[in-house]
């Protein structure tokens, strides 16, 4: 009797510290916070090399119940539409949630276009952009509904770290939280509507390689990590 | 003659103890739950197990308490320690599988403590009945969700086009006649089908099989039968359109055809259960 007070007494105090425990090792201080994060929207260059927004294509808003989601997702989604000189258009998308540890649930593009009805034609390759003297570690994707064929280019910003959807992501987000921080995201994500997936990825890489060019370096960090140079 | 009120609770304090502990422990993670993945559609159930799985560990206590066995002491506390180490990382870091998952590891962890390999025994089926509340990592609910969407619309589309409708069907959107319709998330069936494989499962217990391979058939048979509800739940709907107008297919029937996937599922289940019953005393000349 005595002795199975004893071992309650044990269970009761380890499941009090664990509680406790869990509490101490939270992490409360938030990277958008600490670091200045501008609107997304007020540091992308509207107009640089040979491209400009394209303002002759307004983007469909989303449905309501799509907009409810995103909105509880992310704390900023900018799209934007781009054309050059020779006409060819593309799309840049952005979205900024300042909690990675909120679900960790940036969408990503293999899940979020077959959920609108996309089919796709290309599963997920690796892509390494250069640009100056590093190395965006990007995917490539291609959805497509329809006649509609859309590659797809996009990397994900964890803190200060480019990383892959799925664990790895949550892997990085869990370091910053065990080191007492709760990370941001960004999700950036450049598509063009071609049949040929080879020139998209060409035009894409180049408009990205453009994009970031015409950044002040001191912008680069939001969307490289401040890894950049 | 007057018996002093100390002796008659003291039997149970080394449970008020654990209890405590356990809200201490577990409290905030149930609240978390309950405002955030509680409410999603692959966790609507979490809820439900939990109550029912309280209700069946309830109905074991005599059973418990008379088949105490020698207690695990080692083993418990080691178990013990690793669910503080999951629920520490999960609860601080959100991430709700090993937040939830330690308490399943908690609950063996304290039936080890106090009633030994025996009491785990006895209490086995609460125990798997709860695993069904830890949720699954984001990854692989979207490794399922979209195959599974894929598929339930593939086959809508064809039993409706084999009916004659003017069906289409491109990947998770189908068009009939002039409406189009997109197969959410909820219709792919992974939320009813964990309800439908934990109420199977509760199912199977209150009846009491002495065969095993019954129950297991049965539990197995559960995730076709889930699937062909959800099928029928995006006919239904499609058909109501169809016949009514978007209007109708959005309002209350899409809610009602929720109730139908039920309905069905059960039907589904119990004349599965029926034919089983049948096919081992009638072919396989078993005592069940």
């Amino acid at each position: 009797m005595n002795s199975e007070l004893v071992r309650a007494a044990v269970v009761a105090v380890v499941m009090v510290c664990a509680s406790a425990l869990a509490i101490a090792i939270t992490p409360r201080r938030f990277m958008a916070d600490e670091y200045p994060r501008e609107k997304l929207a007020d540091i992308v260059p509207k107009s640089f090399g040979k491209w400009s927004v394209d303002r002759s294509i307004v983007p469909v808003p989303p449905s309501p119940d799509l907009q409810q989601v995103l909105d509880e997702t992310y704390d900023e989604t900018v799209a934007i539409t781009y054309r050059n000189t020779e006409g060819k258009r593309v799309m840049l998308s952005l979205a900024y949630g300042r909690n990675q540890h909120k679900g960790m649930n940036i969408h990503r593009p293999e899940v979020c276009y077959p959920a609108q009805g996309f089919k796709l034609q290309q599963g997920s390759t690796p892509a390494q952009i250069a640009f100056g003297n590093r190395q965006i570690d990007a995917t490539r994707v291609v959805a497509a509904m329809g006649p509609r064929n859309e590659p797809i280019t996009y990397w994900l910003l964890v803190g200060d770290q480019i990383t892959h959807f799925g664990y790895p992501q949550r892997a990085v987000a869990i370091r910053y939280g065990l080191h007492g921080t709760v990370p941001d995201g960004v999700l950036v994500r450049v598509s063009s509507i071609d049949v040929d997936n080879n020139a998209a990825f060409q035009l894409q890489e180049g408009f990205i390689r453009d994009l970031l060019s015409a950044m002040p370096p001191s912008r680069l960090p939001r969307l490289l990590g401040a890894a950049a140079p | 003659m007057n018996a002093s009120p100390p002796r008659s609770l003291t039997p149970y304090l080394p449970l008020a103890l654990v209890v405590l502990g356990w809200a201490a422990m577990f409290g905030p993670a149930y609240w978390g739950l309950a405002n955030t993945i509680w409410a999603s559609d692959a966790n609507g159930h979490g809820p439900i197990i939990l109550a029912v799985s309280l209700w069946l560990m309830w109905r074991k206590k005599d059973e418990l308490l008379a088949h105490r066995g020698p207690p695990a002491t080692f083993t418990a506390l080691v178990l013990l320690l690793v669910a503080v180490l999951f629920y520490a990382v999960g609860r601080s870091q959100t991430v709700w599988t090993l937040e939830i998952a330690a308490q399943n590891l908690a609950l063996v962890a304290v039936l080890l403590m106090f009633f030994g390999w025996r009491g785990v025994k006895v209490a086995w089926f609460p125990l798997l009945f709860l695993v069904f509340m830890i949720p699954w990592p984001g990854e692989w609910i979207d490794a399922v969700t979209g195959p599974l969407k894929a598929a339930v619309s593939a086959v809508a589309a064809s039993l409706l086009h084999a009916l004659n409708y003017p069906v289409g069907r491109s990947g998770v959107i189908l068009t009939v006649g002039p409406y189009q319709l997109m197969v959410a998330d909820a219709c792919a069936g992974l939320n009813s089908l964990f309800t439908l494989e934990a109420l199977g499962l509760l199912y199977l217990n209150l009846m009491n099989y002495s065969s095993a391979l019954r129950n297991v058939l049965l539990a197995i048979l559960i995730v076709p039968i889930s699937f062909a509800a959800n099928v029928v739940r995006v006919i239904v709907l499609v058909l109501v359109t169809y016949h009514f107008g978007d209007e109708a297919g959005q309002g209350f029937v899409h809610s009602f055809a929720g109730l139908v996937l039920f309905m069905v599922a059960l039907m589904l289940i119990l004349a599965t259960d029926t034919g089983l019953g049948w096919f081992f005393k009638r072919v396989l000349r078993r005592e069940l």
